[in-house]
């Protein structure tokens, strides 16, 4: 993988996670892998495009989409996508679980910031292909 | 499937009802404006939209307002069902960086300050092909360190 493309629902978040992997010390953790963060603006797609056009880019690309995951699952959602297109080698989709409790509990968004990096380093070292979509947290958090 | 136009900000193809500029769904929003009320202020820094793209979607809402809730209880059930579906001793064996892990990786950061030659790319190598070698070497050193973490499943 080269890095991450932020979807729409969570580019203004980002710098949040920065930040908290900061106060951990685990920003040099992200910064040591030289991973690159797009947009679609960076990719040259407009803000509207498809959630296939998206996933088929992301893949060409080497990116893990991040984003959420609140939508219906027509033809071209990132659901059928996934279904009808995953591969063995495909990178997955990252989704953050709860994003209102991502920006309201603190210590909720800790460990999200936490699994996040933790994550990107084991699908960077091919431990966590094929597998459609992550949920972060991989866990439900009391 | 042809969208299908709401009003002059929304449209359904397939995803609920979206904002047509910029990929934002009706559902993505709903919690910021119901469960954990943003500030207008705060979602246009949040979010690439306007202030009458915003005001389209709070009056949906409140037009909307049973289903939508239902919906997104449904949402919310679902996501937590996803959740407990994956985790599975399977895809938990299938993760090796952990806390204590990354812990050790910062000290070995830190210890490798001064070998910038673990740092650089050499020759034509690729960024990606640079933190495999980083991350051998780090296990390598944790193997030395704390033999039991460094185990590779």
């Amino acid at each position: 993988m080269n890095g991450i493309l932020l979807d729409i629902n969570i580019q203004g978040d980002f710098a949040h996670v920065l930040h908290l992997l900061a106060a951990q010390d685990l920003l040099a953790h992200w910064e040591s892998g030289g991973f690159v963060v797009r947009t679609l603006a960076d990719l040259g797609l407009a803000g509207n495009t498809p959630d296939r056009t998206i996933w088929n880019r992301c893949q060409a690309e080497g990116l893990v989409l991040f984003t959420e995951n609140r939508n219906d699952d027509g033809p071209d959602s990132l659901e059928r996508t996934i279904a009808d297109s995953l591969t063995p080698d495909s990178l997955p989709v990252l989704t953050v679980s709860n994003k209102q409790r991502f920006r309201n509990d603190r210590r909720y968004a800790l460990v999200v910031a936490e699994r996040f990096v933790e994550t990107i380093l084991d699908i960077d070292d091919g431990r966590l292909l094929g597998v459609g979509r992550l949920f972060l947290p991989p866990r439900t958090v009391v | 499937m042809e969208p299908v136009i709401i009003d002059e900000y929304l449209y359904e193809r397939g995803r609920g009802p979206e904002l047509r500029s910029c990929r934002l769904t009706v559902n993505e929003l709903y919690p910021s404006l119901m469960d954990y009320p943003t500030s207008d202020a705060r979602m246009l820094e949040l979010y690439p939209i306007t202030q009458a793209e915003l005001d389209t979607v709070k009056r949906y809402i409140a037009a909307n307002a049973e289903e939508l809730a239902k919906t997104n209880a449904a949402i919310d059930a679902r996501i937590e069902r996803k959740i407990a579906e994956q985790d599975t001793p399977e895809m938990r064996a299938r993760r090796w960086w952990t806390r204590d892990r990354m812990l050790q990786f910062r000290e070995w950061l830190g210890e490798c300050a001064h070998r910038p030659e673990l740092f650089l790319e050499i020759d034509d190598e690729t960024a990606r092909e640079r933190r495999l070698r980083q991350y051998d070497a780090f296990r390598e050193w944790l193997h030395r360190r704390v033999p039991t973490l460094a185990e590779v499943g």
